[in-house]
């Protein structure tokens, strides 16, 4: 199959009747889900008979490609439910329903054993709660960070805006990623099952953190490679992040993501930002 | 839910995890299932081979009626086509279109609706 083959028939994917700001739904495009794909099947043969997770998947844009480059398998993954129904429907229309299995499933959940739903509400409500103000000093006062363990370092909750909630401060620190590794359970899926993750997480802008959070969990279920797109003016912390975890990274390419004026606060009709194509190899990681 | 996707799912109740327990999810009801013909890959499968959870996949073949899997994973097993057949049957043909799956541990019910099993905790649940 030829790329633009690809882009066309990505193009007739469906995408959000009713995008949710806070889960910062934006449809992936057949021009860069094309792309993405043909690089990571061309360039690192990672999704030819492999098997294969898109993390957030969702209307399902990114499974089907990876599906028609010939994966394996493929589990799309989504907390969304209305997200899921669509994709479900895409499935059916591209003749791949029984080629790609739906599982709904929440990245913070898998990560910190509460619904992202909780946290976002136990988080606003640290914002303003007296009681938890003093339990934050509390934990700045000892040592380390162990007394954190699997709860997330909270020291970084400080800043909330009316745009969204700070997940910086679940992002796990490296000795609290190193608490799972060489484990094979997790809150939902097994760890280190899957050869490839490919995903196009939130960005984060309305939810900061929430794109680490989804980077590290797709680095705890593949035993192989990620692959991600993130905005650009993050480069050098994901580098630092994704180093002290234990992968390797590059960034493939720098690309433009069009956001099409899908909700009413943007003021252009698209919306064009730098986006980087990473790969992680985190086939060193537990 | 394939029972290759099955055999992916744990219990997501922090206490399971933390004692290790949540794994295997026990299929308790099958209320429509779905026979397909999915196309047999055989590197495929082989390359899973190391990562399947084999007894959890005999226990979820026989919640689907398959009673005739080998107990123990053939040493061989990527040799034997037989087998690999009879596996490539259960992991990526059945398909639990309607049902629920029940961690042992904690007794927490997952249903699967429509194909897709639904590992969402409620908030009174964390």
């Amino acid at each position: 199959m030829k790329r633009k083959e690809l882009e066309i028939a990505l193009e007739q994917v469906d995408v959000f009747q009713d995008p949710k700001i806070h889960r910062e739904q934006y449809p992936t495009g057949g021009t860069l889900a094309s792309h993405m794909l043909f690089d990571i099947c061309e360039t690192y043969d990672d999704i030819d008979d492999k098997f294969v997770l898109d993390l957030g998947c969702g209307c399902g844009v990114l499974a089907i490609g990876a599906s028609i480059m010939g994966a394996g398998r493929v589990i799309a993954a989504d907390i969304d439910s209305e997200a899921l129904d669509i994709a479900a429907q895409n499935l059916v229309d591209y003749e791949l329903d029984t080629d790609i299995d739906l599982v709904q499933f929440d990245v913070v959940q898998f990560l910190h054993g509460k619904t992202m739903e909780e946290m976002l509400s136990e988080m606003e409500g640290s914002f303003t709660s007296s009681s938890s103000n003093s339990r934050r000093r509390d934990n700045r006062g000892k040592q380390g960070r162990k007394s954190n363990k699997g709860k997330g370092n909270r020291k970084g909750s400080k800043s909330s805006t009316s745009d969204g909630i700070d997940f910086n401060s679940l992002i796990l620190d490296e000795e609290q990623f190193k608490e799972y590794a060489g484990k094979s359970i997790r809150n939902g899926m097994r760890r280190k099952t899957f050869d490839t993750v490919i995903m196009n997480p939130p960005f984060g802008t309305r939810n900061k953190g929430i794109d680490m959070l989804f980077l590290q969990a797709a680095f705890e279920l593949s035993k192989g490679t990620v692959y991600s797109l993130h905005k650009s003016s993050t480069r050098e912390f994901i580098r630092k992040r994704a180093t002290e975890w234990g992968a390797n990274c590059d960034v493939m390419a720098q690309m433009n993501y069009s956001l099409p004026k899908s909700y009413s606060f943007h003021k252009e009709k698209v919306k064009v930002i730098e986006v980087d194509l990473w790969r992680f190899d985190v086939s060193e990681i537990e | 839910m394939k029972l290759l996707t099955h055999n992916m799912l744990t219990c997501a109740i922090p206490d399971c995890v933390k004692k290790d327990a949540g794994f295997p999810l026990v299929i308790t009801e099958v209320e429509e299932l779905e026979n397909e013909d999915n196309e047999f890959n055989k590197n495929f499968l082989v390359r899973m081979l190391p990562r399947l959870e084999y007894a959890a996949l005999v226990d979820a073949a026989a919640a689907c009626g398959v009673e005739d899997m080998p107990e123990e994973m053939p040493e061989d097993a990527e040799e034997q086509e037989e087998f690999l057949q009879a596996l490539h049957g259960v992991l990526n043909n059945i398909d639990v279109v309607k049902g629920t799956m029940k961690c042992e541990n904690c007794g927490r019910e997952y249903p699967i609706t429509n194909k897709v099993p639904h590992m969402l905790l409620n908030e009174d649940e964390v």
